[in-house]
């Protein structure tokens, strides 16, 4: 085996691939812009995976604090008047909201209670209850001299009991009462569709949009970064002296896996961070969640991890690497200096981010005809496809159709590439255009 | 061993860049590789190091393909080819190991070179912290770590300071005198007379002139004079007949056709009783054969 690698190596040329590999893993890895890049992406992942159960937990303790009770407030005395026709104990249950606070029926009469509010710097409110012909309506007094904060609660807390009473005092039995006071929530879905939850939307749609974009940042960045290496190698003349040694091809080969080896790395990273921060929230969620807590069920996702599924989304982020890193392999030799860089990859950054926006907006628009297209098309698979996998948003013949397209174009390209790099890799002087490449591809 | 390069040819489009270049190096020892800016030089090198494609021709070291032993070459090229922000120390071990070094033998051989050219305190500097001069004493170091028997130096002493320059020089003799290959390339005409026993000048990708260098001297014959008196002999100059091929303070430089022409002259100067200060004749210098050979090239 070892004899048919040897022989294998010699033959295409690519002695030294290994040391080049080396040499650019260990000097990106000591360098800031990765070190910098790698904890700022973790971060973001284990904030991002970790909202999914926190937020919910925390909206949950809010609402069951704002449910079952107010807790301390600045208001000491609130005065009940109660001057309709309802029979409700209005003193009794606003006492349960607010056990800090002295609530009474009002014994004085209403004029003399507004008199004193009105001179009063003691934090006391009068509510009134009170029928026309229009209906219902609650009245909340406060002092003018004193800023009072709870009115408006107390006044929600007062309308409840109101609501509740008024139904009560028509006959309803208390269970009904709680059944026809609870929300009532409204959408709008096209036949043939299931109602979704917020789970539901989060996987279906936002899942497949944030991990398009990380997986786009990780397959173009790397691949940009193939480029730029080459460039700095061109244009500081080192170049010169890695071709005494090793052969164009080497050279390249050696860069793109060791970036693709960076990549994957941080590509592994972020997804073994993300689970185990999900996973640690969950715990976390668990134990500051109110009663009302419902977690939500990612079980559709998470499920759907399974060892093979991991193992075919590895296969085409690593095939989507390759793809964009050999186009800017070719683009950065296209030039001998770093102020060209933009306008040398500008078509390979176009076809990033025209694959990008295929991939980011497709499973919110939700067009077969644009699923199929982004799944086949070769610039937006790398970051659609994985999504879709896990999803099972595709079938296996199309999966399979997916990534066939896209290795027969890493090989193209790549055929493309190893004709023409030894001419251009020491090209210097003006841009080297589409048109020239294909020109050196037909004189080789 | 030997090194036979038959043939050469390299084209960029309808730009013919090396023209069926042919030479032979059949011992150890400096050749030159001499032209004007453009001729097609680092075209040539380039092709013998296999960075670039021939067109047609053959490169041959000892039977075998030159491109296919480059562990065995060293190459110091013109420009100063260095990562800027990575550690010297770093980017020679790198270097080593790609031409089949341990990083043992690397770490020695960069230790002994560095106290060679005395700059221990630069190894863990990064490159863009060294001055030129110390960027191309890196860079010959380099070339030199894997004790190549065929070395390829593109303008080796350029941009150098004096000391820096006789260091250099040492290191080559050094180098010659272990029966090494080397291909020097330079426009620094002195420096490649001190050297060099065989040449080739190129002109517009073809080769002008080749052979050893003493030999092509002779040809010429000694037919450069120099002389000086107190007196000045201008018009006896020009009375015999002579070329003045230059006139400075310190001497006239003219042109004879043989040495009997040189002894007239000078017996005019003795029976006019002038007071000569300087009498030399010698052989044309390789400045002034490439001069000649180039112009006449242009002419052409």
């Amino acid at each position: 085996m070892k004899y048919l690698w040897k022989r294998s190596v010699s033959q295409l040329n690519l002695k030294g691939t290994g040391k080049v590999f080396k040499f650019t893993l260990t000097q990106q890895l000591k360098s800031r812009t990765f070190r910098i890049t790698t904890v700022v992406i973790l971060i973001m992942t284990i904030l991002i995976a970790s909202a999914v159960n926190i937020i919910p937990a925390l909206i949950s303790n809010d609402d069951d604090n704002e449910v079952t009770t107010l807790g301390d407030i600045d208001v000491k005395e609130v005065y009940v008047l109660n001057e309709s026709d309802l029979d409700i104990d209005i003193v009794s249950a606003l006492s349960a909201e607010m056990p800090s606070a002295n609530v009474a029926k009002l014994e004085k009469t209403e004029e003399s209670i507004i008199e004193e509010l009105e001179e009063t710097t003691e934090n006391k409110i009068l509510i009134k209850l009170s029928k026309d012909e229009t209906g219902y309506s609650i009245l909340s007094i406060k002092p003018p001299n004193i800023t009072v904060d709870e009115d408006d609660l107390i006044l929600y807390y007062t309308k409840s009991v109101v609501e509740s009473g008024r139904l009560l005092s028509a006959g309803v039995n208390a269970d009904d009462v709680e059944m026809l006071l609870s929300s009532i929530s409204a959408e709008s879905i096209t036949a043939g569709e299931e109602v979704k939850g917020l789970a539901e939307v989060l996987t279906e749609i936002y899942v497949p949009m944030i991990s398009g974009l990380v997986l786009f940042l990780l397959i173009y960045l790397y691949g940009y970064w193939v480029a730029t290496s080459i460039v700095a190698e061109k244009s500081s003349r080192v170049m010169e002296l890695l071709l005494t040694s090793v052969k164009p091809l080497a050279v390249v080969l050696g860069k793109l896996i060791a970036m693709g080896t960076l990549a994957l790395t941080q590509f592994t990273l972020l997804l073994l961070s993300a689970g185990i921060s999900y996973k640690i929230s969950g715990g976390f969620a668990d134990s500051m969640a109110g009663e009302s807590y419902n977690p939500l069920d990612l079980s559709t996702l998470t499920n759907a991890f399974t060892p093979l599924n991991i193992i075919v989304v590895l296969i085409i982020f690593i095939l989507g690497y390759v793809l964009y890193a050999e186009m800017n392999a070719i683009a950065g030799a296209t030039i001998s200096s770093a102020e060209d860089m933009q306008m040398a990859v500008m078509r390979v950054n176009l076809s990033a981010v025209v694959g990008f926006y295929l991939s980011y907006f497709s499973p919110a628009v939700d067009n077969e005809m644009l699923n199929t297209i982004v799944a086949l098309c070769p610039i937006s698979s790398p970051f659609a496809l994985p999504t879709m996998i896990i999803m099972d948003k595709i079938s296996i013949g199309m999966a399979f159709a997916s990534i066939l397209i896209l290795v027969v174009t890493i090989v193209i390209v790549l055929l493309f590439a190893a004709r023409i790099y030894s001419s251009i890799v020491l090209h210097t002087g003006n841009r080297l255009r589409i048109k020239d490449l294909f020109s050196i591809y037909k004189q080789k | 061993m030997s090194i036979q390069v038959e043939n050469l040819v390299k084209t960029f489009g309808d730009y013919t860049a090396v023209d069926n270049l042919s030479f032979s190096i059949d011992k150890p020892g400096v050749f030159a590789l001499l032209g004007t800016n453009g001729a097609g030089k680092t075209t040539a090198i380039r092709m013998l190091l296999g960075m670039l494609t021939k067109n047609s021709g053959t490169a041959l070291w000892d039977g075998k393909p030159m491109e296919s032993l480059t562990t065995q070459i060293g190459y110091l090229a013109e420009e100063r080819g260095l990562y800027p922000k990575i550690d010297v120390i770093d980017q020679l071990l790198y270097f080593a190991q790609l031409k089949g070094l341990s990083t043992a033998q690397a770490k020695e051989r960069i230790d002994f070179w560095f106290g060679r050219l005395n700059i221990e305190e630069h190894k863990n500097k990064k490159a863009s912290q060294l001055s030129k001069g110390n960027q191309q004493k890196v860079q010959l170091v380099v070339a030199l770590l894997a004790d190549p028997k065929l070395l390829i130096l593109d303008e080796p002493l350029s941009g150098l300071d004096p000391v820096n320059a006789d260091q250099f020089r040492a290191v080559i003799k050094e180098e010659i005198a272990k029966d090494k290959y080397i291909i020097m390339s330079s426009h620094q005409m002195a420096t490649i007379e001190e050297f060099c026993d065989d040449l080739v000048i190129l002109d517009k990708g073809k080769s002008i002139l080749k052979g050893n260098l003493n030999e092509i001297k002779k040809g010429y014959g000694r037919i450069n004079l120099s002389i000086k008196c107190d007196e000045d002999i201008t018009g006896l100059i020009m009375q015999s007949g002579l070329t003045i091929l230059n006139k400075t303070p310190a001497q006239t430089m003219v042109r004879v056709k043989d040495e009997s022409q040189a002894k007239s002259l000078l017996k005019k100067i003795v029976d006019n009783d002038l007071s000569l200060v300087k009498y030399e004749l010698r052989e044309p210098s390789l400045h002034e054969i490439f001069v000649e050979k180039v112009g006449e090239s242009i002419e052409s």
